[in-house]
């Protein structure tokens, strides 16, 4: 059985590489045809291959920013490059680039069936289909409601999409061949209950989501904390036939336990004796699920941990499923997890990482709070928001839950809080790790993970078509109807609080304006999450401000806020 | 005690004590109009020029000219008007301030044998806050002056004035509801153990498992000899409560003997002790049925649901979640109970002073591809009959066994002094529909002056607040619900085939 760990660090750092502070961030990792050698995509554009037989490990930089790695039958490699914005082939003999095609913006994940190949782009809210079985082609871009991420090519010849922040997935049908220009997509979509789908898998007739579920009506007291109340950790499946279906009802497999938590599950990959391994990124762990079809609604995971680096995001296997790779994201290394051999742990990352390194693994780690259910990145689900609202202390009390808000940009938009009543950024995270995830944490923990948020960039916004000259109207409206007064051109938000018409269970009356930088990208609005649309957000917000503006106006202003 | 000790007239008042308190408007204002006292009224309040008058229905004694109220009587004063602010200002049916001081004054009169005197005269006069405390003053000064008069008749007359409010309530020191809270959070802190008196010897009478005093050897029914050194012979159960309590991780060292065996020592580690609401699930396997009792809600509610959930067999066709015994609970508890029960849509409504909250449940529920079978009973109440209406609204359950009480309250916490705390009705619990699930007005329009309220009066209006079961079952103990259940289980199938 399973139960030997190698840890290979060399694998994504080459010896060559000087020393410096920065990380490569493995993104993903493919075995090659013959199963000899590990190719690993790192971040900063570098594809490295690892020979698993000699350990020699050679590496070639093929992009800008690379997000993911897919063998293709013929044994040439697909990546993603998300900064190009492209899709790659690539020959793994001598890593030189054959082909690439431009697809929709900020490419993420890549999933191959056949020659069908689906690559979704996040903040670009679309699939983009290509044939890839000549060259690159596109066969079409389907548009999607949300932002989606991870991506699974199913047995039926269909492939599943998974939000990137909240729990919609969108099941991609061809209606005609798949592979013909043009050809018809139907889309359908469902939600499933949680956010944070990190990782998907299909066996056994079933499709498996691993994801979190944070329950709105919970309170980030340590109780519910302690209890597993406020954060699941979860794998969710489903059969195959009931994503045709209008609603889904899934199994629930609980990952983790009291006084053991299993935050930011991710990747996951089967393996023999239909167990399934399933990427613990909050804790740096491998949790292998036994009997993960076991019958009954609900289950509570049952198998053993194995440690790894940090940051473990996607799991892959060898075809007999005797041997596992992790990828850990933050600690450049590689986790092997294989039958037989003794354990062997080669190297590790040495050298000092600085204070938004540390900062970044402090955000996506679990030991910031109590028993390790959450971590940062658990609610503001990289760096940004599932749309989701929580019952945390950060408004000093409890029973009024509050939108969690993006950290994109959010070192410019002092204070801090819904109330404003933080005006440092450490104030907001001190309250927060100790508040809401109940850890103990030190002053210089806090001080790195203020550098990190500080370095989070604004998302790109949407393209959105408007008719002419919308926007330019929408921002004289903007200015003219006083919005100007409490979102200030610039970060468009202002240091004080106001009294909008609105008030929490708590009597709370006076509220932070939020920043409108890149509204486009966000999915609820207000402190309570009470519109859906930016557009029903401008209606409530003229009616609660007693202020008449006609419907054509708000549009026009709808327009000009989407362009922030 | 108190440091004056001027004469006082005492004169008895006609009052009808024969109802518990009430505090309804509609009494009063039914007085007003027939110029009589209600049964268990005083006095009334009106407005008249922006000004709070006191209505004097009963002739009383005013203070005798001159007398300054004692500091004790002062003292007193303040607290009682410290603990009617916070009734008033908290409660979600709050009886007015004037009634709560005299039912308090009449109370502690009680608690103290005084005899019935006319309370009223000694604040016709009191227009303002100020001067009703300066009456109340006057008027506990001959309380405190009795010989019956002991610190503890005060925080009697306090407990009882709370028990009589709609929903009732409670005063426990803040060490004891910080006790409560650890138990609500499944975090108690202690040696695990329940307490009893055999023969006027401490006991353990049940050791819970794997607790601090069951890891170290204690067994249910071990009598505790001595306690760090110090026999327990005489001393009060409320003093090896105290002795026994400590931090988490602090020592203590136990003398314990089996009736007729050989004294044992042990040192015990205090510790979190993992008190279950839930018994241990009974499961009747010829009938495909499980049973799990609650004794209480806490925080680990949620997680003892899904452990049983987990460990359901394909044979398990049925789950019986037995309520009979669960009373009032937090609603927030509640809550996630019945979030984790229904499949998304409306919980319930409650309401509370100033707000009205919809409560909805997330999608996906435990136990939802099993028949599920709530029991209640006629000591049901509070948020476990607002749990269970919303499981037969929702039709997530089928409700079996009898009528709940129909108290539908849900007790807040106030901490108006630095050592107690006061708990009782800040919230009323209504369906999903807005139906109350509470007993909000007690009695109906007064009756006429003599007459009493008919008791069957009382139980209809209870009964409309009641949440009754879908099937009704004479007795509501274990066996009779599951053979009941399993009544249902069997016509179910048949009907199926």
């Amino acid at each position: 059985m399973i139960g030997t760990v190698a840890a290979f660090s060399l694998a994504v750092l080459p010896a060559s590489r000087p020393t410096d502070h920065e990380i490569r961030r493995p993104v993903a990792a493919v075995l090659s045809k013959s199963e000899t050698e590990l190719l690993i995509a790192n971040q900063d554009g570098q594809l490295v291959t690892h020979n698993l037989s000699t350990s020699a490990v050679s590496s070639v930089t093929v992009g800008r920013q690379l997000t993911d790695l897919w063998t293709l039958a013929s044994g040439e490699i697909l990546a993603t490059d998300t900064a190009a914005p492209e899709l790659l082939r690539i020959d793994p003999a001598s890593g030189r680039v054959t082909d690439r095609l431009r697809v929709s913006r900020w490419p993420s994940r890549i999933a191959v069936k056949g020659s069908t190949c689906a690559v979704t782009s996040c903040w670009g809210h679309a699939v983009t289909i290509v044939d890839c079985a000549g060259k690159l082609r596109i066969v079409k871009t389907i548009p999607l409601p949300f932002p989606p991420r991870e991506v699974l090519a199913l047995s039926n010849g269909r492939f599943v999409v998974a939000d990137a922040f909240a729990g919609e997935i969108a099941v991609l049908s061809p209606e005609t061949d798949g592979a013909e220009s043009g050809a018809e997509w139907s889309v359908r979509r469902h939600q499933l209950y949680g956010h944070n789908i990190g990782g998907l898998a299909e066996f056994g007739g079933r499709v498996f989501f691993s994801h979190q579920i944070l329950n709105e009506l919970s309170r980030s007291d340590f109780a519910d904390v302690h209890w597993g109340t406020l954060m699941q950790n979860t794998v969710s499946h489903v059969s195959l036939e009931s994503l045709e279906h209008e609603r889904l009802v899934p199994k629930r497999i609980a990952l983790g336990d009291i006084g053991n938590g299993a935050a930011d599950p991710a990747g996951m990959q089967l393996l023999t004796d239909q167990r399934l391994a399933v990427a613990l990124s909050g804790t740096d762990e491998i949790l292998v699920v036994s009997d993960p079809l076991k019958s009954g609604r609900y289950a509570i995971a049952k198998g053993p941990r194995f440690k790894t680096g940090s940051r473990p995001i996607r799991l892959t296997a060898n075809r007999d499923g005797s041997r596992m790779f992790s990828v850990n994201h933050l600690g450049d290394s590689v986790t092997m997890i294989e039958t037989d051999n003794a354990p062997v742990m080669i190297g590790g990352r040495a050298d000092e990482l600085n204070a938004v390194q540390r900062g970044e693994r402090a955000f996506f780690s679990a030991r910031l709070s109590h028993d390790r259910w959450l971590s940062c990145h658990s609610c503001h689900t990289q760096g940004h928001t599932p749309g989701l609202k929580a019952d945390t202390m950060g408004d000093g009390s409890f029973g009024n839950p509050k939108l969690i808000p993006t950290l994109r940009g959010v070192a410019e938009t002092a204070p801090w809080g819904w109330n404003g009543a933080f005006a440092s950024i450490e104030e907001q995270i001190t309250k927060s790790v100790r508040t809401t995830m109940h850890g103990q944490v030190e002053n210089e923990v806090i001080a790195d993970l203020s550098a990190y948020l500080r370095t989070l960039k604004l998302p790109p916004n949407q393209r959105v078509e408007t008719s002419d000259g919308a926007v330019e109207a929408g921002a004289v409206l903007f200015e003219q109807h006083g919005c100007v007064r409490c979102h200030q051109p610039g970060v468009f938000t202002s240091e004080s609080v106001w009294d909008v018409g609105f008030r929490d269970e708590n009597k709370l009356d006076r509220f932070n304006p939020p920043s409108l930088r890149r509204l486009s990208q966000r999915r609820r609005y207000f402190h309570d999450g009470r519109a859906d649309t930016l557009s029903t957000a401008l209606r409530q917000h003229a009616r609660s401000l007693n202020k008449r503006i006609p419907s054509a106006e708000l549009d026009r202003i709808a327009a000009y806020l989407k362009t922030l | 005690m108190s440091e004056t000790s001027a004469p006082v007239t005492r004169r008895p008042v006609r009052i009808d004590s024969s109802g518990p308190m009430r505090y309804r408007d509609d009494w009063l204002e039914s007085a007003r109009a027939t110029g009589s006292p209600g049964p268990c009224s005083f006095l009334a309040e009106t407005h008249m020029s922006g000004r709070m008058i006191l209505a004097v229905f009963v002739l009383g004694v005013t203070p005798a000219a001159g007398q300054e109220p004692t500091a004790e009587a002062d003292r007193l004063s303040k607290r009682l008007m410290t603990i009617a602010d916070a009734v008033v200002r908290h409660h979600v049916d709050p009886p007015t301030r004037q009634q709560l001081v005299l039912d308090a004054l009449r109370l502690l009169r009680s608690e103290t044998k005084l005899s019935r005197v006319n309370l009223v005269a000694q604040f016709s006069d009191a227009a303002t806050k100020d001067e009703l405390r300066s009456g109340l003053a006057a008027a506990l000064r001959p309380v405190v002056e009795s010989n019956s008069f002991r610190p503890q008749s005060v925080d009697a007359a306090i407990v009882r004035l709370l028990r009589g409010l709609p929903g009732g309530g409670n005063m426990v020191a803040r060490s004891e509801h910080l006790v409560q809270k650890q138990v609500a959070a499944n975090r108690y802190v202690g040696t695990g153990i329940t307490l009893g008196m055999r023969d006027n010897v401490p006991a353990m009478i049940t050791v819970i498992e794997n607790g601090p005093a069951w890891q170290v050897g204690g067994k249910d029914g071990d009598l505790i000899e001595v306690i760090d050194d110090e026999s327990t012979e005489g001393m009060s159960l409320r003093d090896v409560v105290h002795k026994l309590r400590g931090p988490a991780g602090s020592k203590v060292r136990v003398r314990l003997r089996q009736p007729g065996d050989e004294a044992r020592d042990y040192t015990i580690t205090r510790g979190v002790v993992d008190f279950k609401s839930t018994d241990k699930p009974k499961f009747y396997r010829d009938r495909g049925i499980v049973l799990i009792r609650f004794s209480r809600l806490s925080a680990g509610t949620v997680h003892e649901l899904r452990t049983v959930a987990a460990s359901l067999s394909e044979e398990t066709r049925a789950v019986i979640l037995d309520f009979t015994g669960l009373f009032d609970q937090d609603l927030h508890l509640g809550r996630l109970v019945a979030d984790a029960l229904i499949d998304g849509g409306v919980i319930g409504q409650s309401f509370s002073i100033d707000q009205l909250q919809t409560h909805r449940a997330g999608p996906g529920a435990l136990f939802d591809d099993r028949d599920l079978y709530v029991a209640i009973g006629n000591a049901t109440s509070g948020t476990p009959e607002w749990i269970a209406a919303a499981l037969q609204d929702r039709r997530h359950a089928r409700l079996i066994g009898q009528p709940t009480l129909g108290r539908g309250f849900a007790s807040g916490t106030v901490e108006p002094e630095d050592a107690i705390v006061l708990s009782f009705a800040t919230t009323e619990l209504r369906r999903g529909n807005g139906v109350s699930l509470a007993t909000r007005r007690l009695a109906p329009p007064l009756p006429p002056p003599g007459a009493r309220m008919k008791g069957e009066k009382l139980v209809r209006q209870l009964r409309s607040t009641q949440v009754r079961p879908d099937v009704m079952v004479d007795r509501v103990d274990t066996e009779s619900l599951v053979r009941a259940v399993s009544e249902i289980q069997r016509v179910s199938n048949e009907a199926a085939q």
